[in-house]
């Protein structure tokens, strides 16, 4: 498939060489912090199979809706800075805000709507005290927003950025930037599932 | 000064780091039993009968971690000297920083374990006074970490800045690691609220992560450290 890609548009051919996108450092801070998450991840899955009635129980207790929501939310948001990054890459900067502010507009709303989720467990009475299940949920969702708060800033700097960017210059620090916020993503499609769909 | 003596300072305090960890390892960790750390969810006793079964390491252990703990200021001394060198002007903010965290973290840790040395001091005291000050100490550590995520960022964002060095400080993915380090140290809030489980002050998340996170970033900055000096020694820079 890529090779159709290549030969049907050989001027990219020699422009777009494969080469590791944005700087190294953020493939080992990336390498890092998903570790970190899989450690979290197996974690759960040791203490859910101690407890599988109570995690069961507990997970029937989440807002599915919100969950898909925000899942489709990340993936579009994702999708958008490709898509800005392709315009960089094809000298139409001009294209570059756009996407970014889009995919800015979707991080924002990820926020906003996990903020609604909290506060619906918090009105049924549900805390990070309330059981182990919770614990986990609240524990990684909010380090995942922790993640998402990051990666809207610098959605915005990259924004802010490519306001004054003109064909022919750098894109690694827009590469490095949509690394990181496609981990963000990418963390986020275990989470959902693990959290919210696993029976 | 002359010239060979200021190098011998130099060459001390960047060598006073790894010491420190070395030191911090054998006397805080190891003698101070804090390897595993006291689960935080015990009773109270377990915590006095921690101190009674152990209470010449643990007297002997944070005794000697809290002098050992001061030669990360040596070491924070160079790392802002070197940080001047590249920010340079008379506003070199993140070297500030980086000397602020660095000397606050060995007031933060020091904090920690004068409240077991005070725990140590009298054993026979009640067990949930001797609960609290273990309590105590370990929060000291596990929610006053800022001032040290602080200093790891300030001395990262300064090395991926620099523009003057031919060769930089420390390699790209080095001062990634250093971030993250950092960053590792957020999650070990939760020991305030969560006492069992792996964001417990003795889990996964909450001692596992953080602080051997800290004690290998420092082996690592260390490292490239003292490549960058002998690089300036060699290429006779100022």
């Amino acid at each position: 498939m890529s090779t159709d890609s290549a030969t049907s548009s050989p001027p990219l051919t020699n422009k777009i060489k494969r080469h590791l996108p944005g700087v190294e450092g953020v493939w080992a801070f990336i390498f890092a912090d998903m570790v970190v998450f899989a450690v979290m991840f197996g974690s759960f899955m040791y203490d859910r199979s101690q407890n599988l009635a109570l995690f069961e129980k507990s997970r029937q207790a989440l807002n599915l809706d919100l969950g898909g929501i925000n899942t489709l939310l990340l993936l579009t948001s994702s999708m958008l800075v490709v898509l800005a990054l392709n315009a960089l890459k094809l000298a139409k900067p001009r294209l570059a805000p756009i996407f970014f502010a889009l995919a800015l507009t979707c991080g924002l709303t990820f926020i906003v709507l996990k903020a609604i989720e909290y506060n619906q467990k918090f009105d049924a009475g549900i805390s990070i005290l309330s059981n182990d299940f919770f614990m986990y949920y609240f524990v990684m969702t909010g380090m995942h927003l922790g993640h998402v708060v990051v990666g809207n800033a610098i959605l915005a700097v990259l924004l802010y950025k490519s306001r004054s960017a003109k064909a022919g210059d750098s894109i690694t620090a827009y590469e490095s930037g949509a690394t990181y916020w496609h981990m963000v993503d990418l963390l986020w499609i275990c989470l959902f599932p693990l959290l919210y769909l696993v029976r | 000064m002359d010239e060979n003596t200021k190098l011998m300072y130099q060459r001390l305090s960047l060598y006073s780091g790894p010491f420190f960890v070395i030191t911090f390892v054998i006397f805080w960790a190891w003698m101070g039993d804090n390897l595993p750390p006291p689960h935080p969810d015990w009773p109270a006793q377990a915590f006095t009968d921690r101190y009674v079964e152990h209470l010449t390491g643990i007297r002997v252990g944070f005794l000697v971690a809290l002098i050992t703990i001061c030669f990360y200021l040596p070491w924070t001394g160079y790392v802002t000297a070197r940080m001047m060198r590249i920010e340079r002007g008379h506003y070199p903010v993140l070297s500030y920083l980086q000397l602020m965290g660095g000397c606050l973290t060995v007031m933060v840790v020091s904090i920690s374990m004068f409240c077991w040395v005070v725990a140590a001091q009298r054993p026979e005291r009640s067990p949930e006074l001797t609960q609290m000050l273990t309590d105590a100490g370990w929060l000291m550590n596990d929610t006053v970490y800022m001032c040290t995520t602080l200093q790891m960022f300030a001395m990262a964002l300064c090395f991926l800045h620099d523009k003057t060095s031919k060769i930089p400080v420390m390699p790209n993915w080095a001062n990634y690691l250093t971030i993250f380090c950092g960053a590792t140290f957020f999650p070990a809030s939760l020991t305030a609220i969560l006492r069992d489980g792996p964001f417990a002050y003795d889990g996964l998340i909450g001692f596992w992560l953080p602080y051997p996170a800290w004690l290998i970033w420092l082996f690592v900055a260390t490292y490239y450290l003292i490549k960058d000096l002998n690089r300036r020694v060699a290429d006779g820079e100022d």
